[in-house]
């Protein structure tokens, strides 16, 4: 089966004052049609940065310098910016993490929402104001129709309300409706629960499991929180300090964990059933991403470090079928 | 190593890298440089006009009157025949000496007066801010041109009457940044240990009301020079033969008429260019002193 | 807002009374020598009565209109007032629209062109625009325009063989334009242009420096990120999404601006020999003629409330989070 997604050796750094921000490092990454993909990791480690990537969004001093995001068999980073808007919103959306501050506080809901709908649904450029008006109030239907679907209660009355009289799991919701207007192939969640309390998160993740069913589209969930990867994703991918480190059908991670560095952040998890003494940590601070060691970029912390660690970053590497592992211990290192 | 070096070489270095980090802040902003140098280069001539002009500024000579600029006059010569180069050099002290003064009254006051309002807060704080809120009702050049135009012509008169419109804005700053830090957690805990309250104001609260304040006057140093030579021009300022530049504008200006426009071009210019700087380096200044990565 | 003004009162009262020296002296005007003059202009002032009792005889003639008397006029300050404040209401509104069109012009095209050149010379024009003297910019506007090149009509409102527009508002280009004079609105028009231009200038500045700095802030939120992932065009994110959140400190400013406006009217209106309040002030002040000069604060001061006022209904207009929370 094709890929919808294939990132391959994607490389963006950010030029700052202090010197070269390594953000992401030769990452390679696979996604497949109606499927969910977990890209988990600490908070520093890249993840948002490969979102926004993707539908490159990455603003100076933030520069893509290589790589290759193929895209339904085109490579996005090849496409002009014009093409780039019609993918936007269109085909690939995005949902973001604080929906207080990604609402523009001036325009109500409605505004916002149909703005997305008569942008890729319907062209009115040049149309008279009667027409635009028209169309205004076909795409605020739609809206409505958009927010029933997500959940949201009285719709008609959110239409035309502001952001700032909506409660966070509602602005939300509404930002999943955004994301879902034109129908997209593709949904990239950068931590779209983190800013929401827990019940109201388990509320989202329900919604989103019920669209995953019912639309068929693939999501890209970028979190830190592996509850969430265990409950919603396919396949998932573990990022340290830039680059993958991990990938899995997820089953197989939580069963097998390979890399050090999951081993360590799933054993820090507290499990009901068990009972500690105390609480693992993994030894060390993720480090600064200018001055990163050679060679594999956990190395510092990892309690099975080699030599052949310090002197060239480790390859990905099949270990059992659909799970991939960037690590010397378990070869590669000739 | 003993310990005593080992502070000092520390010191140093937190010194050093401060340093590096304000260079380089300047060199991000070159127009603050260009703000300090022209600051420099007023108050310089300020305080050595009366070595630097090569005439007498208030000499008349009407023999050379109204000539267009020469060599032997570079600024021309004005209705009386004073050399306009010796006046608009002694103008500078008067600009600059007028202007700090206004400034530093108006922030001595407003700084004590907004302190004690945050301070003290209640009552003392309604009186003192309702009071302010009231003169700033005014717009500020025509509070100024009344109480000037009240107490009569004159440079002295003029610095009150501006004082007066100015002490306000000042009284504004402070009272909200002594507000904001004292709820802050650090003067919690100096009064968790028994700090008096003049030692919370002097050590804690002043010291960080210093940014702004800082921005705000060097900032109203120009504005101040600006509203003294409106002052001026309108006539309640500065009197005739007092070589001041906004009393030059207006006494060149009905000869504007016959051409003889170097009159006016350089007290002006000199004006523009004085605002400038200090506008240029209060706005360096605020960039410096509140980072924003960009 | 009714304390405020009475706070005011209170403030003028207390300047012109309670002055070292002899407030009479101040009203009298030059003829400060006749005793007979100065024991008139006292009892019309009321000045032998107790303190008190003048603040109250002065406040119940400011309520009916009662400012005095201007000597050097001959007419009584209110009646000046009512002939000189047409013009500067028509020098004031076409300034304060010609600045805020012209400045948000300019902010937007400095933002959107930051780093660039056109970017470093607009700032580097709204750095001049704040530190000219209105004064000296009017003198060299109209020496350069008037004096050398003869594009600009003298100073004035009207040219002298040209009779003024039947009065309906006293603003000359609106009674041009309701009365059909094509005339007078091009001669009007004419007249209207350096003085405006110079009252507008350091507002033009400033409203530009505003415009760009809250403009290039908003472009950092987050929910232009969103607009831009959503597919909109740059040019929609940055007319509706951005500058519809970016005007609000402008506005806010605006008020303030109004003040430096009032403010320069007396030196433009001086320069340009434009008859407002502004020069009404000004003769007045050059004459040593009190009673005009504090009716003038009186009125600047209170269109600067008024201004504010508004400001403040605009402000809630354009930010629904204000209407919600006030």
């Amino acid at each position: 089966m094709q890929p919808l997604l294939s990132i391959k050796n994607l490389k963006v750094y950010y030029y700052t004052y202090e010197g070269i921000v390594k953000a992401l490092d030769n990452v390679n990454l696979n996604l497949y049609p109606a499927e969910v993909l977990g890209l988990v990791g600490e908070t520093g480690c890249g993840k948002s940065t490969l979102a926004l990537s993707i539908l490159r969004l990455i603003q100076p001093p933030g520069k893509i310098v290589e790589g290759e995001i193929i895209f339904k068999g085109q490579n996005l980073l090849e496409k002009t910016e014009e093409e780039m808007r019609k993918i936007r919103g269109k085909k690939i959306s995005m949902v973001f993490q604080d929906p207080s501050t990604y609402w523009n506080p001036v325009f109500t809901i409605g505004d916002q929402i149909s703005e997305t709908i008569i942008l890729h649904k319907y062209s009115i450029e040049g149309s008279s104001t009667l027409f635009k008006k028209k169309i205004k109030k076909v795409a605020l239907k739609e809206a409505v129709d958009l927010l029933k679907k997500v959940g949201m209660p009285h719709p008609e009355k959110v239409i035309n309300q502001y952001p700032h009289e909506l409660s966070g799991g509602m602005k939300q919701r509404a930002m999943i409706a955004l994301a879902l207007a034109s129908k997209p192939d593709l949904v990239i969640l950068d931590e779209a629960t983190t800013a929401l309390d827990v019940t109201i998160q388990a509320q989202i993740l329900e919604l989103l499991s019920d669209i995953k069913k019912q639309m068929g589209l693939s999501m890209i969930i970028v979190t830190h929180d592996f509850g969430i990867v265990a409950e919603m994703c396919d396949h998932v991918a573990v990022m340290y300090a830039g680059v993958i480190v991990e990938y899995s059908a997820t089953k197989k991670l939580f069963k097998n964990p390979l890399h050090p560095y999951t081993r360590g952040l799933l054993s820090a998890i507290p499990k009901l059933h068990e009972e500690v003494q105390e609480l693992a940590v993994i030894p060390g601070t993720v480090g600064n991403l200018i001055d990163l060691p050679t060679g594999c970029r956990f190395h510092p912390r990892c309690q099975h470090a080699k030599i052949t660690c310090t002197r060239k970053p480790p390859q990905m590497i099949e270990v059992e079928p659909d799970h991939f592992v960037a690590c010397f211990l378990y070869g590669g290192s000739n | 190593m003993p310990a005593a070096n080992n502070k000092i070489g520390q010191n140093l270095e937190v010194y050093f890298k401060k340093f590096r980090y304000y260079a380089y802040l300047l060199r991000r902003n070159p127009v603050t440089v260009v703000g300090m140098v022209i600051t420099l280069g007023l108050f310089f001539v300020a305080l050595f006009s009366p070595w630097i002009a090569p005439y007498n500024p208030i000499e008349q000579n009407i023999a050379i009157r109204l000539q267009p600029p020469t060599v032997n006059h570079p600024f021309g010569t004005d209705e009386f025949g004073r050399d306009i180069l010796s006046r608009v050099l002694w103008g500078s002290r008067l600009s600059l000496g007028v202007g700090i003064l206004v400034v530093i009254i108006s922030l001595m006051i407003g700084t004590i007066l907004g302190a004690v309002a945050g301070f003290l807060g209640g009552l003392v704080n309604e009186v003192i801010m309702r009071t302010a809120d009231l003169f700033l009702s005014f717009p500020s050049l025509i509070l100024a041109v009344l109480i000037a135009a009240t107490l009569g012509p004159g440079q002295a008169n003029t610095m009150i009457a501006l004082v007066v419109s100015w002490w306000p804005w000042y009284t504004r700053i402070v009272q909200a940044q002594v507000l904001t830090i004292k709820e802050s957690r650090y003067v919690e805990s100096a009064k968790a240990i028994g700090a008096g309250n003049i030692r919370i104001i002097v050590h804690h609260i002043l010291p960080n009301c210093v940014s702004p304040i800082i921005v705000q006057a060097t900032m109203d140093f120009g504005y101040a020079i600006l509203a003294t030579s409106t002052l001026s021009f309108i006539g309640l300022g500065a009197q005739p033969p007092t070589p001041e530049w906004g009393l030059m504008v207006s006494e060149g200006r009905s000869y504007i008429v016959s051409g003889e426009w170097w009159m006016i071009t350089f007290p002006g210019l000199f004006l523009m260019v004085a605002v400038l700087g200090f506008l240029l380096l209060g706005d360096g200044l605020c960039d410096i002193l509140n980072p924003r990565l960009k | 807002m009714v304390l405020v003004l009475f706070g005011i009162l209170t403030v003028t009262f207390f300047i012109s009374r309670v002055v070292p020296g002899d407030p009479t002296s101040l009203f009298a005007g030059p003829q400060r020598s006749d005793p007979r003059t100065l024991e008139n202009v006292r009892k019309m002032m009321g000045l032998d009565k107790p303190l008190y009792m003048q603040f109250i005889n002065y406040i119940i003639g400011v309520m009916h209109g009662d400012f005095g008397f201007s000597w050097h006029t001959g007419h009584p300050v209110v009646e000046d007032i009512a002939k000189f404040f047409p013009a500067t209401l028509e020098l004031a509104v076409v300034s304060m629209v010609l600045a805020l069109l012209v400045g948000l012009l300019l902010g937007i095209i400095s933002a959107t062109r930051k780093g660039k050149v056109i970017d470093y010379a607009l700032r580097f024009f709204s750095y001049t625009g704040v530190s000219i003297a209105p004064f000296w910019l009017g003198l060299m506007l109209l020496y350069v325009f008037f004096f050398r090149l003869g594009w600009a009509p003298p100073p004035g409102r009207l040219s002298s063989f040209i009779t003024p527009p039947m009065r309906i508002t006293g603003l000359y280009i609106l009674d041009s334009l309701l009365t059909g004079n094509w005339e007078c609105l091009i001669d009007s028009i004419k007249h209207i242009i350096l003085p405006s231009v110079c009252l507008s200038y350091g507002l033009i500045a400033h409203i530009q420096r505003l415009v760009r700095a809250s403009l290039l802030e908003v472009l950092q939120q987050d929910y232009i990120i969103l607009a831009r992932s959503k597919g909109l065009p740059e040019r929609i994110i940055i007319y509706k999404h951005a500058l519809r959140n970016a005007i609000i400190p402008t506005v806010a400013w605006t008020g303030m601006a109004f003040s430096s406006l009032l403010g320069g009217t007396i030196v433009v209106e001086c320069v340009f020999a434009w008859p407002g309040i502004g020069f009404y002030a000004f003769e007045s002040i050059i004459n040593f003629d009190y009673a005009p000069v504090l009716a003038c604060t009186l009125l600047f001061t209170f269109l600067y409330l008024v201004g504010n006022l508004v400001v403040d209904i605009l402000y809630a207009v354009i930010d629904p989070r204000i209407r919600s929370a006030g």
